[in-house]
C-alpha cells in the first residue's frame, strides 16, 4: 500500500499535529468518493444515497476500531466534510455532462423515531446548507455533521465545544428553516 | 437575511414549540405583529418541525 495509515494520522492530528489532518482529508475523500461512486453505478435511476451510511462504512474500513471516542467522532466531523463535498462535486460534474438522471438525491437519517428519513435534492441542501452559514455559520455547521456525518447531538456538541441542550436547540431550527426552505418551496425572500 | 432578524425569528420560533400546539397559530400571530413577512417565516418553520 504505502499510504499512511489513517488510525496513524487519527491520533497524530489528536495530539496537536495539525500536518496530520491534512494528510488525513484526501484519503478520506477518496475512500468516500469511491463508496459514493459505485453506490451511484448500481442505482443508475433515482440516485438516492445515504450519506451518514457511506460515512460509517467508510470508518469501519479505515479505522482501527479500538481508538477512542474522541477520535471516532473526530474522523466523523472530518468524513462529514468530505463527504458534503464529494457529493456536491459528483452532482456538479453530472450536471455538466448534462447527463439525465444525474442529480443526485440524499436521503436524511436522523436516527429520530418519529421523524422518517426525507430525501431531498443534495445541490439545494448544499446551497441551503450555505446560505444558513451566511448568518448563522454554527447551525450551518451543525447541520452538516448531523447530515453528512450522523453524528449525535453529544458527539456534535463535542466537537464544536457545546452542551447538547444547546446543540439540540440549534438543530432544531436549523433543521426547520433548511426543511422549509427544501422541502416547502419557499425562497429567499427576506 | 441579517442575524437581527435570525435572532428574532428562531426566538418566536422557540417560543412557540414549548406552547401547546393549539395555541401556536395565536401566539405567532400576536407575537408577529403587523410583520407579515416575520409571521410567514416563523410559520414556515413550525410547518416544517
Amino acid at each position: 500500500m504505502g499510504t499512511p495509515d489513517v488510525t496513524t494520522l487519527l491520533l497524530a492530528w489528536s495530539r496537536g499535529d495539525l500536518q496530520a489532518r491534512d494528510r488525513l482529508m484526501p484519503l478520506v475523500y477518496a475512500e468516500l468518493h469511491r463508496r459514493a461512486a459505485a453506490c451511484l453505478r448500481r442505482e443508475r435511476q433515482g440516485h438516492t444515497l445515504q450519506p451518514t451510511a457511506l460515512v460509517n462504512e467508510a470508518y469501519l474500513r479505515l479505522v482501527d476500531q479500538r481508538v477512542l471516542w474522541q477520535n471516532r467522532v473526530q474522523f466523523l466531523a472530518v468524513a462529514a466534510q468530505m463527504m458534503r463535498r464529494v457529493l456536491v462535486d459528483h452532482a456538479r460534474r453530472g450536471k455538466r455532462a448534462k447527463r439525465s438522471g444525474n442529480w443526485v438525491r440524499v436521503t436524511l437519517a436522523e436516527h429520530v423515531a418519529e421523524a422518517p428519513a426525507r430525501d431531498v435534492q443534495l445541490l439545494d441542501l448544499d446551497a441551503a446548507l450555505s446560505r444558513l452559514a451566511t448568518f448563522d455559520p454554527r447551525k450551518s455547521q451543525i447541520a452538516e455533521l448531523r447530515f453528512f456525518g450522523g453524528l449525535s447531538l453529544e458527539e456534535t456538541g463535542h466537537v464544536l465545544g457545546l452542551s447538547i441542550a444547546t446543540v439540540e436547540r440549534e438543530w432544531q431550527a436549523a433543521r426547520a428553516w433548511l426543511y422549509a426552505r427544501l422541502t416547502g418551496g419557499r425562497r429567499d425572500d427576506a | 437575511m441579517t442575524p437581527e432578524r435570525w435572532r428574532q425569528i428562531t426566538e418566536i420560533f422557540h417560543a412557540a414549540l414549548v406552547r401547546d400546539e393549539a395555541d401556536r397559530a395565536a401566539f405567532v400571530v400576536s407575537s408577529c405583529g403587523d410583520d407579515d413577512g416575520l409571521r410567514r417565516e416563523v410559520e414556515s418553520m413550525l410547518a416544517a418541525q
